[in-house]
């Protein structure tokens, strides 16, 4: 029992390694590109700074594809750019290509809701300042939409632990890899509750770490 | 200081055009507080936003100082808005910036060098009476401090003029005489021109000097304001200034009463001579107030009575000439 338990263990803690980066990589991509995007799609909107119809309709339609593609879909369709990019299809490297994909599209939108939730009130008057888009986007509409952005965060992170299990599926590994080798395909039972359990308090960790920050820089 | 000319904006097109603002032509002089009054969906904001180029005009120019800024984009638009400060019904301040900061944006927005920021942020807090609140965050102030937060942005970049859309319109009657009274000492003591719209005219006549009357998009009348409440010429303009002197006398007052009831008009000097108690020892007549109300715009009485004269029906007829002969105005009502 007890060797089982160990092994069982060296796997698990393989496992999570393997989630925390597929989940670190596409987190870091998703506020690297999905906060520009984001950004993007809301100044390009009506009645403001940037307003371009064509660039906000091209990017708009570009963000629902991605979303509305199902990610276990999404896995197999982008396994040739995943192949070109990483040099293989297989391991948590891998993975992490649709899962940044993904990610990026779903928190570019998130991003754009928390501008949205900025107020037309405070951006004019910045213009009424004499600010120029670069002064109001840096100034006015990233630190006021900050909490937003970090709720959003928080749940692009929940959804990508989940995201990252069905990545297991074609071999990316990770905790929900493990689950399903062990629990679904072996019938060990144990090993699937346990991996359920740390997943929970993952998400649980994920959550209070976003919600901590966000309440900390909120100040409505 | 300020020229509108001809200024019409227009919004959408085709069946859904609207018309916002509509030929309008005003004249602002240099330290003038100008008013401009009229209900909501008149125009008023639209048109006060061409002035900072918030609403570019359809057609009709912008005049500054002789300069024509209609035309203006880029760095030369944000630099004619350095010079134009403007505040808010909504204060408009950013919740997760400290009131330090809010103020500190405008003066960053200028490129005032770093180390001059915090001693400006500091004279300008001092200005509006909040430098004990600097480091708080806007969630944790009153409305009027908002917009003496508000007031302190504005005029960071030393601004010729002050654009004010709506400023007192979210305060209560107490807070908002204070905040008139700051805009009044700074149009005094640092000589800008103040431009403000509401829709009360207690804030008109409180503050401005001159006035125009919005509705529909056009300006139905202008001038000085006390010329203005005395003497008003368009219908909407009466309708308006009805509203401030409220003098509805309760029905039976003027089917039961005795004698002759007249409505006297006062206005200047001659609203502070003794008429009534003349007329009563000239003519011996019984004077009985029903109702009155006297106001003073800029330092000049403006006021209304409702008097009964009673007695001998010849000197009544007598009294009521000689009234007439003293006052700016007389009806009679029954």
């Amino acid at each position: 029992m007890s060797e089982t338990m160990r092994e069982m263990l060296q796997d698990l803690g393989k496992a999570f390694g393997e989630t925390f980066q597929m989940v670190g990589i596409s987190l870091t991509l998703s506020i690297v590109v999905g906060i520009p995007l984001g950004l993007l799609l809301y100044i390009t909107d009506r009645g403001l700074f940037l307003q371009n119809r064509f660039i906000n309709a091209v990017g708009g339609f570009l963000v629902n594809v991605i979303r509305s593609v199902p990610f276990v879909i999404l896995l197999v369709l982008v396994l040739p750019l995943t192949q070109r990019m990483v040099g293989s299809t297989i391991g948590p490297g891998a993975a992490s290509v649709p899962l940044s994909i993904a990610a990026i599209a779903f928190y570019a939108r998130l991003v754009q809701v928390s501008l949205c939730e900025v107020s037309r009130g405070v951006i004019e008057a910045a213009t009424a300042s004499g600010a120029t888009p670069m002064q109001i986007v840096i100034h006015v509409l990233l630190p006021e939409s900050l909490p937003g952005l970090l709720r959003g965060l928080t749940v692009t992170g929940v959804s990508l632990v989940g995201y990252s299990a069905m990545a297991g599926i074609v071999g990316g590994g990770g905790v929900g890899d493990l689950a399903i080798r062990f629990g679904y395909y072996r019938y060990e039972t144990n090993v699937m509750v346990v991996t359920v359990l740390l997943l929970i308090v993952l998400v649980q960790l994920v959550q209070s770490v976003g919600d901590f920050a966000a309440n900390r820089v909120d100040r409505k | 200081m300020i020229k509108l000319n001809d200024i019409q904006v227009r919004f959408g097109g085709g069946e859904s055009l609207i018309e916002a603002v509509r030929d309008v032509t005003l004249h602002i002089g240099r330290g003038e507080i100008f008013g401009i009054v009229g209900s909501s969906g008149a125009g008023k904001s639209t048109l006060l936003r061409t002035i900072n180029l918030l609403e570019r005009p359809t057609d009709g120019s912008v005049l500054i100082d002789g300069v024509d800024i209609t035309g203006f984009t880029g760095k030369k638009l944000r630099r004619h808005r350095l010079r134009t400060g403007m505040i808010f019904q909504q204060f408009n301040l950013m919740d997760t910036k400290t009131v330090y900061n809010n103020v500190a944006f405008a003066l960053k927005v200028a490129a005032l060098p770093k180390n001059e920021i915090a001693g400006r942020v500091a004279e300008l807090l001092a200005l509006v009476g909040l430098s004990d609140k600097s480091d708080v965050y806007p969630a944790q102030l009153s409305g009027g401090q908002k917009q003496r937060v508000g007031i302190a942005r504005a005029l960071a970049n030393s601004p010729q003029v002050l654009l004010c859309d709506e400023p007192t319109s979210a305060l209560d009657l107490e807070t908002t005489s204070s905040i008139l009274d700051l805009l009044k000492e700074i149009n005094r003591t640092l000589g800008i021109t103040i431009v403000i719209i509401t829709h009360e005219m207690a804030v008109v006549k409180a503050i401005c000097d001159r006035v125009a009357v919005m509705n529909a998009g056009e300006i139905v009348e202008q001038g000085c304001v006390y010329d203005l409440f005395a003497n008003p010429k368009n219908e909407y303009t009466r309708q308006l200034v009805a509203r401030t002197f409220n003098l509805d006398l309760p029905p039976r007052l003027i089917e039961h009463g005795d004698g002759m009831v007249l409505k006297l008009h006062y206005r200047g000097e001659r609203a502070e001579e003794p008429i009534i108690s003349d007329t009563v020892r000239l003519f011996g007549v019984q004077v009985n107030i029903l109702h009155g109300q006297i106001e003073y715009i800029g330092g000049q009485p403006l006021g209304s009575l409702i008097v009964s004269l009673g007695g001998e029906a010849e000197s009544v007829c007598l009294a009521a000439a000689y009234i007439k002969s003293q006052t700016a105005g007389m009806e009679v009502l029954q």
